[in-house]
Formats: structure tokens, C-alpha cells, sequence
């Protein structure tokens, strides 16, 4: 199976601390691979260095057969590195439209033309409109994000995502802090772009990553402890004892 | 049915009255009008241009009078020499406007050009105080340049000239500058509003998202701090014109404050405001001068009140409101 994105022997401290020690783990095409472990595990480190947020110790990071260690983080999300954030962020003054415009608009990295008006982009707004509704915002893409529910913000970054065409997602907790029935929403959501795009999916609800997940890996203290399918995890006596909870 | 476009009808407002206000002021006997609606249009076109980082971008420049002197010592000097009969580098100089105020303007590009790069190299508080710093720089080499007045200043003999405009007829200046006020808001909303200003706003709300998206933040950044300077320089041509003087004051970091200030008052991130603001700022000055020689004591106290209780500026509230469901 062929890899898309690839982690070799990744390495982070800050200070004394081991954030990530010696990480190596891949996501193939088509699968979604979770990324679970506790609070402080170092978990969304990883994804900023990834992303190209955080300068690596050491270590490389491949994305389609290419080292992309190298690159800053506008380049690699040029080259279709998408992701949502632990914490949202996103640009709170526009509409979710205007928001999801932006998104093809930048792909080549954003246009220095100071005269049209992206908004009367008759294509750029049918685009908008089509991931919009994907996310399961449809009917609220004139809505300001600042007056958006906190539900609502976690769709819409993956809309401002999906609407870059990425080509591999890296998703910190997209359910963290959803009620039952918005988390439900979102798993139906992930499991209907699955795959479609390959995921590294860190999360913390459980049942979630069992529905969801092809693979699993474990990261305790920076280090992954265990990586296999579902199943293998459901039995695997030290992610138990590690993280499930020997019960 | 379609909301009433907010900036359009305050614009259009503003647009009347300040076509209109220095005819019936002047009608009313008091000849300072004239001069006084003069100083408010320049002094707009320095805080539009600067609303347009700190408002929409959260570049909080410190030092945009630099290029307001720059942009008046450019044309005194390059005047001073045109009238002695000096050779500038060889060439005879010049009086036309045409000639002198591309110079002058491509001299505040360039300013902003350097300066920009190294400030955008920093954030928040440091780069308040690195613009903040360049500017005392740009001060102090006013000062010791003894050839042109130094401290004192150097007089302007003669206004540029240009082809179908008397720069001498007080009228024809006024109505001149608010014209390319006029050419310089429109210009600015139509970046605001086009896919560069969307990616520069963007950037100032969530540089991370923005970043995700694949933008690289300086080039966007410096291109708006570049034709900031560049409005903020063309006030200094026009001041430099109608004042006939430039002096080392128009560097000092009093009057970076006073623009920063005016945009505050006005209201950031909403390009008219600003305009009501210098109106505001100018006419308040000009009554407390007449009050008082200390009239700063008065407007010190006014501007913190309006900075501590009114976050929204005269318009901000008005013209942001209304936009979004
Ligand atoms: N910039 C930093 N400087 C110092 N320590 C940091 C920094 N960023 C993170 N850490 C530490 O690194 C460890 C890992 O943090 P990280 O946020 O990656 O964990 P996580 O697995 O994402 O946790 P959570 O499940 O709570 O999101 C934590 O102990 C944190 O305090
Ligand atoms: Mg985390």
C-alpha cells in the first residue's frame, strides 16, 4: 500500500521534556489512521511538526514520496497538507462563506490582485457553497463565524479544509468539546469522506475511533507504543493497561 | 431586498460637506475655513492610509510620519534646488508636480519598502517600537541636515505647478487634495475588498488558518505597509504645498501619535471614520488654540476617554454594523 504521508524517527524537546521521541508512523491512501494517547501525550506537537508550525529535532516527514522537512508551513499546506486545529482557528470577522471562498482562492497562495472582488466569483461561490453544504452548514453560509456555534466552527473548519482539495487531512480532535448529537453528526461526516482522503486523526473519544479508524496508533510520552488495526488494539494488553483502562 | 450600503451613503455625506463646508464657512466671513478644511482633508489621506494596516491588518505603525516628512522634504528640497539653480545629480530639476510627485512618492515606497521588511520581521509591541524607532531616525537626520534649515525647517519659494490647477489659488489646492482624497478612499475600499485585502484580513484574524491556507504572510503584509506609506507621503506633498514649510516636527513621534490617534477616534478598520476623525482632531485643535496655547492638556485627557470607553471610534459601530445576519 502506498504511503501518503510519512513520519521517520521524529524527534522534539522542549527543554528537558521529550515531546516527541523517535516517532515513526505513516498514513496510506485511503485510510484513516487515529492517533490516540493521553492529555499531554504530544500528540498535536506532532501535528505542528507535521505541519511545519514547529521545527523538528530531528527526524523527516514525507508527503507523496517527497521530503517536505525542509518546507515552511504555507508551503507544505501548498502542497495540500490540510488540517483543523485543537482549538479553531479561524477567521472570525468573515462570513462562512467569505471564509470558504478564501479557500480555493489561496491555494496557489493567495492573489495580489487589489481589484476583483472574490465574492462576486460566480465559481469560486458555487464552490464555497458545495463544501458548505458537505460540512452540513448549508443554509448558514451568510451567517458571521463569530456568531457560529462551537459545533458549527468545528464544521466549518473542515469545509475551509476539504475546500482546498487536500490531499491528506490531519485532524486534531475535530469532536473536542461537541455535545452527543453534534459529535455524532461529525463522525457520520468523517465517515462519509473516508476514503476519499486519507486522515491522521488524533481524538479522544473511543467509540469514535473504533467506528471510524483503519489503524491506530499509541502515543504515550512521545512515544508510539503500538501501532495495528482496530482490532488489534482492542486486544492488545499494554495499550489496556496504558490507556484504555483494564477493564 | 438589499441592505443600503452603509459606506456608500456615509462616503457620499462626507463627499457633500466637504465640498460644501469650506464655501459657507468662508460665506460666513471667516477666511481661516479655507485653510482649516485643507488641513482636514491632507491630514485624511495620512489616517486613511494608515487605517488601512491597523485597522485591517493589526500593523500598529508608530512611525507613519516618517513618510509624511518624507514625502514634504522631497518636494522642498527638490524645489529648493529647481529655484537656486542647482544641478540634482546633473539634471536641471524641476517644478512641474507631475515630475516631482512620482519622485516624491516612489522615495516613500522605497522607505517602506526597507522598512516594512525589517519591521514585519517582528510582532506586536516590538514592531510599534521598531517603526516607532525608524521614524526617530528618519527625525534626526532631518534635524542635522543644517543645509536644509536643520531644526528650523526649510521654506518652500514656490508651489509645483501643474498643467490645469493653480497650486497658489488656496481654492484650487483644497479641492485638488480632497479629489485624490476621494481617489485614495476608493482605491482602498476596492483593496479591501478585493482578493488581496480578503487574504490580509485573513491574516490578521487567524494568521495560523491563514498560513493552512497556504499564504505566506510577508509579501501580502509588505505590499499593504508599501502603499500605506505611499498614501501617508502623498499628505505630506500636499502639506508640504499648502504650508509652503516642512520642519523636522512632521517626522516626530507626536505626529505618528496624532495619526494614530485620528484613526482611533474615527473608528480602525472602516477607512471614512478616520476622515471624521481628522475632522473631529483638527477642529477640536483649532478651538482649544484659541482657548489655550496648551490645548494638548484638554485633547490628551479627550483621546484617552475616547481610546478607554469608546473601542468602536465615531463610526466604527455605524459603518461596521449592519454587514452580517
Ligand atoms: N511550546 C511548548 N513549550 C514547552 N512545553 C510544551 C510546549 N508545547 C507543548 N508542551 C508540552 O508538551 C507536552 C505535549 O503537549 P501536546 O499539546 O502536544 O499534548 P497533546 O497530546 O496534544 O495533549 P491533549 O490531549 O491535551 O491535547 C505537554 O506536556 C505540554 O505541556
Ligand atoms: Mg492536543
Amino acid at each position: 500500500m502506498t504511503e501518503v504521508l510519512s513520519l521517520r524517527h521524529l524527534r522534539k524537546s522542549f527543554g528537558a521534556l521529550k515531546v516527541t521521541d523517535d516517532v515513526t508512523l505513516e498514513v496510506r491512501a485511503g485510510e484513516i489512521h487515529a492517533l490516540i494517547g493521553p492529555n499531554g501525550a504530544g500528540k498535536s506537537t506532532l501535528i505542528a511538526q507535521i505541519c511545519g508550525e514547529l521545527p523538528s529535532d530531528a527526524g523527516t516527514v514525507h508527503f507523496q514520496d517527497r521530503d517536505i522537512t525542509p518546507l515552511s508551513a504555507f508551503k507544505r499546506a501548498r502542497l495540500g497538507l490540510g488540517r483543523s486545529f485543537q482549538t479553531t482557528q479561524l477567521c472570525l470577522e468573515f462570513t462562512v462563506l467569505e471564509h470558504v471562498i478564501l479557500s480555493p482562492d489561496c491555494m496557489g497562495g493567495g492573489s495580489f490582485n487589489l481589484f476583483a472582488n472574490p465574492r462576486n466569483d460566480a465559481g469560486l461561490r458555487d464552490e464555497a457553497l458545495h463544501w458548505i453544504g458537505k460540512a452540513g452548514l448549508g443554509g448558514r453560509e451568510n451567517r458571521q463565524v463569530a456568531n457560529l456555534a462551537h459545533g458549527e466552527r468545528r464544521q466549518l473548519e473542515l469545509a475551509v479544509a476539504l475546500a482546498r482539495k487536500p490531499h491528506v487531512l490531519v485532524l486534531d480532535e475535530p469532536m473536542a468539546g461537541m455535545g452527543a448529537e453534534e459529535s455524532t453528526r461529525m463522525v457520520t461526516l468523517l465517515q462519509e469522506l473516508k476514503g476519499q482522503y486519507p486522515m491522521l486523526l488524533v481524538e479522544h473519544d473511543m467509540d469514535a475511533v473504533f467506528t471510524l479508524a483503519d489503524r491506530v496508533s499509541v502515543l504515550v510520552y512521545g512515544r508510539v507504543i503500538f501501532t495495528g488495526t482496530v482490532d488489534q488494539v482492542r486486544q492488545d494488553a499494554e495499550v489496556r493497561s496504558a490507556y484504555l483502562g483494564d477493564d | 431586498m438589499p441592505k443600503p450600503d452603509r459606506f456608500a451613503i456615509t462616503g457620499l455625506i462626507m463627499l457633500v460637506l466637504l465640498i460644501l463646508a469650506p464655501i459657507v464657512v468662508v460665506q460666513t466671513g471667516w477666511h481661516g475655513g479655507l485653510p482649516l478644511f485643507t488641513r482636514i482633508v491632507i491630514y485624511a489621506l495620512a489616517v486613511v492610509s494608515l487605517d488601512l494596516i491597523i485597522g485591517y491588518g493589526a500593523l500598529i505603525s508608530f512611525g507613519h510620519a516618517m513618510f509624511f516628512s518624507l514625502g514634504g522634504y522631497m518636494v522642498a528640497i527638490l524645489a529648493h534646488h529647481t529655484n537656486a539653480g542647482d544641478l540634482i545629480f546633473g539634471w536641471a530639476g524641476s517644478n512641474s508636480a507631475f515630475i516631482l510627485w512620482p519622485l516624491a512618492l516612489l522615495a516613500c515606497a522605497l522607505l517602506g519598502l526597507v522598512i516594512g521588511y525589517l519591521a514585519l520581521k517582528t510582532r506586536g509591541v516590538q514592531f510599534i517600537m521598531i517603526t516607532l524607532a525608524f521614524a526617530q531616525m528618519v527625525y534626526f537626520l532631518l534635524v542635522s541636515l543644517q543645509y536644509y534649515g536643520g531644526d528650523d525647517g526649510l521654506m518652500m519659494d514656490t508651489r509645483n505647478t501643474m498643467a490645469v490647477v493653480d497650486l497658489d489659488n488656496p481654492w484650487s489646492l483644497y479641492y485638488l487634495a480632497l479629489g485624490i482624497l476621494v481617489i485614495w478612499v476608493l482605491f482602498c475600499r476596492f483593496i479591501v475588498n478585493s482578493r488581496f485585502g480578503m487574504v490580509f484580513q485573513g491574516l490578521r484574524q487567524s494568521e495560523r488558518r491563514a498560513i493552512n491556507l497556504g499564504v505566506n504572510p510577508l509579501p501580502f503584509r509588505l505590499t499593504a505597509f508599501v502603499i500605506s506609506a505611499v498614501g501617508t507621503g502623498m499628505a505630506g506633498i500636499l502639506w508640504a504645498n499648502y504650508a509652503q514649510f516642512v520642519t523636522p516636527d512632521m517626522a516626530t513621534w507626536a505626529k505618528s501619535g496624532e495619526f494614530m490617534a485620528i484613526v482611533t477616534l474615527g473608528g480602525l478598520g472602516t477607512l471614512l471614520g478616520p476622515i471624521a476623525g481628522a475632522a473631529a482632531f483638527i477642529g477640536l485643535e483649532q478651538i482649544l488654540t484659541i482657548w489655550t496655547e496648551h490645548w494638548m492638556i484638554v485633547m490628551g485627557p479627550v483621546l484617552v476617554l475616547i481610546a478607554l470607553f469608546g473601542q468602536q471610534g465615531m463610526l466604527g459601530r455605524f459603518l461596521k454594523g449592519g454587514r452580517h445576519d
